[in-house]
C-alpha cells in the first residue's frame, strides 16, 4: 500500500505527561484523513510531529516512504495549519503570503492573487491581518498552508470560527485539492458531521492513544440505524426481545431499549410485546449520530 | 538561506516599529548635539564644572591635602585650570570629544564618541527582541519551520538581517549627526580626514562588538521567548549593571571578568587606543559572537516549535 504517512508507536512525552502514546496510523495517498479527538487528546501534538515542528520521543515516522533523518527533507512537501494560523497581524494578507513565498523562493507573477482567490480573500488581500475576522484568518491560514503546492496538507481545526457558508467553501476547496491535485489531507475538527462529509478514513484518538482507525464505510456501518423501544416495563420486554432471537440490544433507563439488530417485521415485535402485557409507547427506527458513536467510544459519560 | 534572508528583509521593511526606532535614533543624535551646544555655552559663561574629572582626580589621589580637608572647590578650580585634561561630560548620551593635543574636534570624532557611548545598543536591544520574538509569538515560524531542512538557517537569517538593520541605524545616526553639526558649526566643522586612518579600523572593531552584543540579546530572546526578559537584560548590560556581578567575582577570585565583557570593551576602544587594546576587543567580539550564536542556534534547532 502507498502510504504518505505511516507511524509506528509514535510517542511524545512532556516531562511526566505522555501527550501521544504509541500511535500507529496510516494515511494513503490522495485521501482525506479525519482525525477525531477531544481537546487535549493529543491531535495537535501528533500533527506537530508529522510536520516536523516537534520531535517524537519514541517511535517511527515514515513520510512519503522516507524514514529516519531523510524525513526532515520530506517535511518540505508538507503544508500545515496547526492551532491558530501563524500570521503577522501588522502585515496585510498579501504581505503574509509574500513572506512565505520569499522564504520558499517562489517569485511567480500572480501566484499570491491566485491563492487569495482560492480561499475567497481576493478582495481582502490589502487589509491588515489584525483587522481580519476569525474566519478570514482561518482562510488565510489555509492559503499559507497551500503555498508551494504541498503534497500533504495537515490542517488542525481549519473550520474553527467559520460560518456555515465558510465551512461549505472550505469543504469544497479541500475536495477540489484532493480530486484535482491528488493532494493528501489530514484534518482534525470538532464538527464531526462536517468531517464525516469529506473524510475517507478516520482515526479516533483519546488520551494520547489511537482507539480506532476505520474507513468511511466501516464508520457508516458502526453508526447504522437502531430501533428505539419505549415501554412501561423493561423487565417484561427483555424476555420477549430475546425470545425473538435478538441478542444485540441495550437497556437505557427504566423504560427504553435500543435494539441494534435489523428486524424485518416491526409489527410482529409489537404484537409479541402486547401478548406479554407490555404497553408500548414508542417503536421507532433511529439513525445514530457520529457524535454519539464517538462519545461512546471515548467514554462520553465522563463528559456528562 | 538566501530566501530566508529575503523574507526577513521584507518583514523588516514592513515593520513600522523598525522605522520608529530609526526616528528615535535620529532624535537622540539631535539631542546629543544640542547638549554639546548647551555645554559650550556653559563653558563660555564660566559656569561649567566637570565633576567626572574631579572624581578621577580624587581617585588618583591628586591633591591629597585638599581631599583630606574636603576642599572640593579647590579641586574644581584645579580641574578647570587643566585645559588639556578636560573631558566634557554630556551625561548619558555622549562626551564632547576633545583631542589630547587640544585641536578642534571633527565630525568623525563626534561620531566615534557617540558610537562608543552605547546609545545604538539600547535601540538595537529593542529591535532584536521585537524582531526575534514576533516570529515566535505570531506563530509565523510554524509556516517555515517545517519547510526548512535546517532551523539554523532560520536563526542565522534573522541575525544577518539584524546586522544589516544595525548598519542602517548607524548610517542614519551618522547622517543625522552630520546634519546637526553642520547646522551648529557651519563652516567651522571639519570632517576629520586626519583621523580617518584610525577611525575606519576602530569603528570596525566597535561595530563587531555591537554585533557581539546583539548576538547575546538574540540568544536570550530565543532561550526565554520573553520580550521583557530580553529587553531588561539587554538594557541592564548596556547601563553598567554588569559591574554588580563583575565586582564580587573580582574581589573573590581576583579575576577581572569585566575585561572580557563586550560593553566594557566598547568603552575601552578609543581613537587613540593602542594595538593591544584593539586586538583584545577584537578577540572578545569574535569569541562572544561564536559562543552566543552556537548556544542560540543549538537551542533553536533542538527545541519544539510551540
Amino acid at each position: 500500500m502507498d502510504y504518505v504517512v505511516s507511524t509506528k508507536g509514535l510517542t511524545k512525552v512532556y516531562g511526566k505527561h505522555t501527550a501521544v502514546d504509541n500511535v500507529s496510523i496510516h494515511i494513503k495517498r490522495g485521501e482525506i484523513y479525519g482525525f477525531i479527538g477531544r481537546n487535549g487528546a493529543g491531535k495537535t501534538t501528533f500533527m506537530k510531529m508529522i510536520t516536523g515542528l516537534s520531535a517524537p520521543t519514541n517511535g517511527e515516522l515514515s513520510l512519503f516512504g522516507s524514514t529516519g533523518e531523510a524525513v526532515k527533507k520530506q517535511t518540505e512537501r508538507v503544508g500545515n495549519l496547526i492551532e491558530e494560523p501563524g500570521l503577522y497581524p501588522q502585515l496585510t494578507g498579501y504581505q503574509n503570503l509574500k513572506c512565505k513565498c520569499l522564504a520558499l523562493g517562489i517569485h511567480k507573477q500572480g501566484y499570491i492573487e491566485e491563492l487569495l482567490a482560492k480561499v475567497g480573500l481576493e478582495t481582502a488581500g490589502k487589509k491588515k491581518v489584525k483587522k481580519y475576522s476569525l474566519g478570514m484568518r482561518q482562510r488565510l491560514g489555509i492559503a499559507m498552508a497551500l503555498v508551494g503546492g504541498p503534497d500533504l496538507l495537515v490542517l488542525d481545526e481549519p473550520i474553527n470560527g467559520l460560518d456555515p457558508q465558510g465551512i461549505a467553501e472550505v469543504r469544497d476547496i479541500l475536495l477540489k485539492l484532493r480530486d484535482e491535485q491528488n493532494m493528501t489531507i489530514m484534518i482534525s475538527s470538532h464538527i464531526l458531521e462536517e468531517l464525516y462529509k469529506i473524510a475517507d478514513t478516520f482515526g479516533i484518538i483519546n488520551k494520547g492513544k489511537l482507539i480506532q482507525e476505520l474507513s468511511k464505510e466501516e464508520l457508516a456501518e458502526k453508526c447504522s440505524d437502531f430501533i428505539e423501544l419505549k415501554c412501561d416495563d423493561v423487565s417484561k420486554a427483555c424476555p420477549v426481545i430475546e425470545g425473538m432471537g435478538i441478542k444485540n440490544y441495550k437497556v437505557i433507563g427504566n423504560d427504553t431499549v435500543y435494539i441494534y439488530e435489523k428486524i424485518d417485521n416491526m409489527g410482529s415485535l409489537n404484537k409479541e410485546l402486547a401478548k406479554a402485557d407490555v404497553s408500548v409507547s414508542l417503536l421507532n427506527v433511529v439513525q445514530e449520530k457520529l457524535e454519539n458513536y464517538f462519545l461512546e467510544l471515548v467514554g462520553g459519560e465522563e463528559n456528562a | 538561506m538566501l530566501n530566508l534572508i529575503r523574507m526577513n528583509s521584507y518583514r523588516t521593511v514592513h515593520m513600522a516599529c523598525m522605522y520608529v526606532l530609526l526616528v528615535i535614533v535620529c532624535i537622540f543624535s539631535v539631542f546629543s548635539i544640542a547638549t554639546i551646544s548647551m555645554t559650550e555655552e556653559e563653558i563660555e559663561s564660566g559656569e561649567y564644572v566637570d565633576y567626572e574629572s574631579v572624581s578621577d582626580a580624587m581617585e588618583a589621589g591628586w591633591n591629597d591635602a585638599a581631599m583630606e580637608n574636603g576642599d572640593v572647590d579647590s579641586l574644581i578650580g584645579e580641574v578647570e585650570n587643566e585645559d588639556e585634561e578636560v573631558m566634557i561630560n554630556l551625561g548619558i548620551v555622549s562626551e564632547q570629544p576633545i583631542r589630547a593635543d587640544g585641536t578642534v574636534t571633527s565630525y568623525l570624532d563626534y561620531l566615534y564618541q557617540d558610537m562608543t557611548s552605547g546609545i545604538l545598543l539600547i535601540f538595537m536591544t529593542i529591535a532584536v527582541v521585537l524582531f526575534f520574538n514576533r516570529e515566535q509569538n505570531s506563530g509565523f515560524i510554524k509556516n517555515i519551520a517545517s519547510k526548512s531542512t535546517s532551523r539554523i538557517n532560520i536563526y542565522f537569517s534573522k541575525f544577518i538581517v539584524m546586522i544589516a538593520y544595525m548598519l542602517v541605524a548607524f548610517l542614519v545616526m551618522a547622517l543625522a549627526e552630520y546634519i546637526c553639526l553642520m547646522i551648529h558649526y557651519g563652516g567651522d566643522l571639519t570632517f576629520g580626514k586626519d583621523v580617518l586612518g584610525d577611525f575606519i579600523p576602530k569603528i570596525g572593531v566597535v561595530f563587531l562588538l555591537h554585533i557581539a552584543f546583539i548576538s547575546g540579546v538574540a540568544m536570550i530572546t530565543t532561550l526565554t521567548k520573553s520580550s521583557t526578559m530580553g529587553i531588561t537584560i539587554g538594557m541592564l548590560a548596556n547601563t553598567g549593571f554588569s559591574a554588580f556581578l563583575t565586582m564580587p567575582i573580582k574581589a573573590l577570585l581576583d579575576f577581572d571578568i569585566a575585561k572580557y565583557l563586550v560593553t566594557s570593551n566598547i568603552g575601552n576602544v578609543n581613537l587613540d587606543s593602542g594595538t593591544d587594546v584593539v586586538t583584545h576587543a577584537l578577540l572578545v567580539g569574535i569569541i562572544t559572537i561564536i559562543v552566543y550564536n552556537v548556544i542560540g542556534c543549538t537551542w533553536f534547532a533542538k527545541k519544539d516549535i510551540a
